[in-house]
C-alpha cells in the first residue's frame, strides 16, 4: 500500500494527510483516527496493532511544540509513552533545524534530554548486574538505580523506525554519583543492548511555547470494584489510584481506571491534610494527591507520608512523625555511603536509621506503582535540619533529600485548623536558634584566631620599659615610716605601669603600701603590696607557698613625672629587709584578654552544651548514636 | 571559598555578632590605653590645687 506522495502521508483509514517530518523509514500515528502505521523506506505502509486511544498531553507539550536547547531551535515531531513495571515515561522527539534528533524525556515529573544515538554494549557488561551495581561505559562510572521492563508502548506523531519497540524489553536506569550524567540501557534481546546517555534538564530552560499548567482539577471517577465515586487529580499521570471507599487499587496510567487484584486498607481516621488540599511550601504551590501510613517492620512505629504534586515543580513528599514534618524531594544523585556517613553535594550526612517499611493504609493517587504489600528498605542519613534517604525495593533505588518543616509553617501553608502536637525531638529537628551550628562553630574559630592574633600583637607591642628601680634597706628606723622615692618619668601617653616589690624574706612576710604620685596633676594611685614566702619540710615532702616578690598593675596612668611614697612594714624578727621597688611602664596584661575570652565564650559554651544534650536526646531513637560510646 | 557565616544565619547570629564586636572593641581599647579590667589600685586626686599637700611635703622635705 502506498500512502506517501510528495512527502505527505495520507492515512489509509481516515484519509487525513500528515506532512512527513522525518526521513523514512518511520512510524507515524495519524492525528485523525489514532491509527499507527509503519512507513518503509520504499514508502510501503503497514498498520500496527497499537491502541488507537489518544494520549493525554503532559505539561501541555504536544506535537508541534517548539523550543530551544543549547541555543538550537527544535520542534516536537513525535512522542513515545512507555509504561514500565513500576513507572511511566514520556519521550518527545526533538527535531532540530539542522536535522539532528534528540529526546526530551519525563519520568516522575523530572525531565531529561537523551541523545538519540545509542552506544552498543556487549551483553557481558550487564550480566549479573542489579540495582546498586556499578557499570563503566565509555570511561564513565554509573550506578544502576532502576531495573524494569516495558509493559506497554504507545506513540503519537512521528518517530524513527529504530525508536519503535512495543515488545516487553528490559531497561536499566543509570546515574552517576552527582546525578549530573544519566542514561538508560535497553536490552532488546540477547544480542542487542543499547545505552542512551542523558542529562537532567529544567523544563523552563527549554523555552517551550507551551501554556503554563493550570491548577489541578478534581475529576470524578467510579471505582471498578465497588462502583462508588471518588475524585482523582492526576489523570494519566498517576500510575496507581486507590478507591477511598473499598481500598481497591487501580492502574490509572491510561487515563482510565483499570482495576487490579490488589487492595489496600482504607484510612479510617481523618487525614491531617485531606487529599486535594492545596498549599504553598517554599514558595511552590503543591496539591496533596496521595497518602500512605507506613510502619517500621517489626515495631509499632508508624508515620504518615503525603504525596504532593506541583503542576510546575513536580513531585514532592511530606512526612509526619510525632508532629514533626519533613519535606522530601527525589534527587538524581546516587550518594555512596561510606561507613556511617553518606555525602551529597559536599555535605556529610550521618547514618540515623536502617529499617524495612510496610504500608498500613493508603489513599489517593501515586506517580509510581503502589502496592499494598510493598516492602522498602530504608536508610536515613541526617545533617539537621536536612537529611537524605535511600529507599529500595530491590529493583529500584531512589535517593531523597529532605528538610525539616516547622509545624506552624505546615499549618499555615495548607490552612489547617489542627495539626498533631510535636512530641519529643524530631529526627532532623533543628536545635533552637535561627542559625546553623556550623556557622556558629566557624564564627567561634574565627574569634579564637582573632583573639590569639591580638594576644601576639599586644605582647609584641608592649614597651615594658623599666622607669624606676631602687633597693631600700628597711631597718627598724625606717619601719612603718614614709619613704619618698626620687622622681621618674612615665612616657608613652596613657598606659599602665607595673609596680613590683622584691624582698629577701624567707619564711616571713613584708607589707608595703605604695602611693604613686603625679607631680604635675596631683593624681594619686594607692596600692598595697604584701609579699609572703614560707617553705618547709614535713612528712617527708618539701613544701613552699607564696613568693618573696609581688606586683600590681596600675591602670591608665597618664604620662608625666612621678614619684612614690612608700610605707613599708617589716617583720620584727628581721633586722633589715632589702626592699627592691621597680616601676615598669606599659606591660602586657593577660587578664584583660582572659576576661574578653571568657565573655566571648559564654554564649557558644552555653549553646553547644545545650545542643549536645539536645543531640543526645535526638539520637536516643537511633541504633547508630554517637552518644552511646 | 568557604563563607564564614551562611547568609541565612546572619540574622540569627546578629546579637552575638554585636556582642562579640563590643567585647573586642572594649578589649582593644583597654589594651591600647592600659586599662586593666580588674584593677585593685585606688585612684584619687588632691583637692588643694595643682600642687598637692603630699607633693609640697615631698618637695620641702627631700628636694630643698
Amino acid at each position: 500500500m502506498l500512502s506517501v506522495l510528495q512527502n505527505k502521508f495520507t492515512c489509509p483509514s481516515c484519509a487525513i494527510q500528515t506532512e512527513l517530518q522525518l526521513s523514512l523509514p518511520v512510524y507515524l500515528c495519524c492525528h485523525g483516527c489514532g491509527t499507527t502505521f509503519h512507513v518503509d523506506k520504499d514508502k510501503t505502509t503497514s498498520e500496527t496493532k497499537l491502541q488507537k486511544r489518544k494520549l493525554q498531553p503532559v505539561r501541555n507539550i504536544v506535537i508541534g511544540t517548539t523550543g530551544s536547547y543549547q541555543g538550537k531551535s527544535f520542534h516536537i515531531v513525535g512522542r513515545i509513552r512507555s509504561v514500565r513495571v513500576g513507572s511511566v515515561s514520556n519521550e518527545w522527539m526533538m527535531l532540530f533545524a539542522d536535522g539532528t534528533e534528540m529526546w526530551l524525556s519525563e519520568s516522575g515529573f523530572s525531565y531529561f534530554i537523551y541523545e538519540s544515538k545509542a552506544v552498543v554494549l556487549p551483553i557481558e557488561l550487564i550480566k549479573a548486574k542489579k540495582a546498586g551495581s556499578t557499570l563503566t561505559i565509555e570511561d564513565r562510572v554509573y550506578y544502576i538505580c532502576d531495573v524494569s521492563r516495558q509493559t506497554e508502548f504507545r506513540m503519537e506523531g512521528q518517530i524513527p523506525e529504530n525508536s519503535f519497540d512495543d515488545s516487553s524489553y528490559f531497561t536499566y536506569e543509570l546515574t552517576n554519583v552527582k546525578g549530573s550524567e544519566l542514561g538508560t540501557i535497553c536490552i532488546f534481546d540477547k544480542e542487542t543492548v543499547e545505552f542512551y546517555k542523558s542529562v537532567p534538564v529544567e523544563l523552563e530552560s527549554l523555552n517551550l511555547n507551551i501554556t503554563p499548567p493550570g491548577p489541578l482539577q478534581a475529576t470524578a471517577c467510579e471505582c471498578q470494584a465497588c462502583n462508588r465515586s471518588f475524585n482523582t487529580y492526576l489523570g494519566a499521570q498517576a500510575y496507581s489510584s486507590i478507591c477511598p471507599h473499598c481500598g481497591s487499587l487501580h492502574n490509572s496510567y491510561n487515563g482510565i481506571l483499570e482495576r487490579t487484584n490488589d487492595k489496600v486498607k482504607v484510612t479510617t481516621s481523618a487525614l491531617d491534610i485531606p487529599i486535594g488540599t492545596k498549599g504553598q511550601l517554599n514558595g511552590v504551590e503543591y496539591y496533596v494527591v496521595g497518602y500512605a501510613c507506613k510502619k517500621e517492620s517489626g515495631t509499632s512505629y508508624h508515620w504518615h507520608e503525603y504525596t504532593l504534586i506541583s503542576p510546575l515543580k513536580g513531585l514532592a513528599y511530606l512526612s509526619q512523625y510525632d508532629g514533626h514534618w519533613i519535606f522530601l524531594r527525589e534527587v538524581n544523585a546516587f550518594p555512596l555511603p561510606a561507613g556511617r556517613a553518606a555525602h551529597l553535594d559536599s555535605k556529610t550526612y550521618d547514618l540515623f536509621s536502617k529499617y524495612k517499611s510496610k504500608v498500613v493504609n493508603a489513599a489517593g493517587e501515586f506517580i509510581y506503582r503502589f502496592s499494598a504489600g510493598e516492602t522498602m528498605w530504608v536508610q536515613e542519613y541526617i545533617s539537621p535540619p536536612e537529611m537524605i534517604s535511600r529507599e529500595s525495593d530491590g529493583d529500584n533505588i531512589v535517593w531523597l533529600s529532605g528538610e525539616y518543616m516547622q509545624p506552624a509553617d505546615i499549618k499555615k501553608a495548607f490552612l489547617l485548623k489542627n495539626i498533631p502536637p510535636r512530641k519529643g525531638i524530631g529526627m532532623i529537628q533543628p536545635f533552637a536558634g535561627k542559625f546553623s551550628s556550623e556557622s556558629l562553630r566557624r564564627l567561634v574559630i574565627f574569634l579564637a584566631a582573632l583573639w590569639v592574633i591580638s594576644q601576639v600583637y599586644f605582647i609584641r607591642t608592649a614597651k615594658e620599659e623599666l622607669a624606676f628601680m631602687h633597693v631600700f634597706g628597711i631597718n627598724d628606723s625606717l619601719n612603718r615610716k614614709e619613704i619618698y622615692s626620687n622622681s621618674f618619668d612615665l612616657k608613652y601617653g596613657t598606659c599602665n605601669a607595673e609596680i613590683k616589690i622584691s624582698t629577701n624574706i624567707d619564711n616571713n612576710w613584708m607589707y608595703t603600701a605604695v602611693t604613686l604620685v603625679n607631680e604635675g596633676t596631683g593624681d594619686l594611685y594607692d596600692l598595697d603590696l604584701e609579699a609572703e614566702y614560707y617553705h618547709g619540710y614535713e612528712g617527708g615532702e618539701s613544701w613552699a607557698e607564696g613568693s618573696s616578690w609581688v606586683s600590681q598593675v596600675v591602670s591608665q596612668v597618664p604620662e608625666g613625672k612621678y614619684y612614690m611614697i612608700i610605707h613599708p612594714e617589716k617583720p620584727t624578727n628581721m633586722p633589715v629587709v632589702n626592699l627592691n621597688i621597680s616601676v615598669q611602664r606599659d606591660v602586657y596584661v593577660f587578664s584583660n584578654g582572659f576576661i574578653a575570652l571568657l565573655l566571648l565564650a559564654i554564649f557558644p559554651v552555653f549553646y553547644f552544651y545545650r545542643k549536645r544534650s539536645f543531640e543526645a536526646k535526638r539520637w536516643y531513637n537511633s541504633n547508630y548514636s554517637p552518644y552511646d560510646e | 571559598m568557604i563563607k564564614l557565616i551562611q547568609k541565612n544565619d546572619l540574622k540569627g547570629l546578629k546579637y552575638y555578632l554585636l556582642f562579640a564586636s563590643l567585647i573586642i572593641g572594649i578589649y582593644s581599647y583597654s589594651m591600647v590605653t592600659g586599662w586593666r579590667f580588674l584593677s585593685f589600685t585606688e585612684h584619687s586626686k588632691e583637692k588643694t590645687g595643682s600642687r598637692t599637700y603630699i607633693h609640697s611635703y615631698y618637695r620641702s622635705n627631700n628636694h630643698k
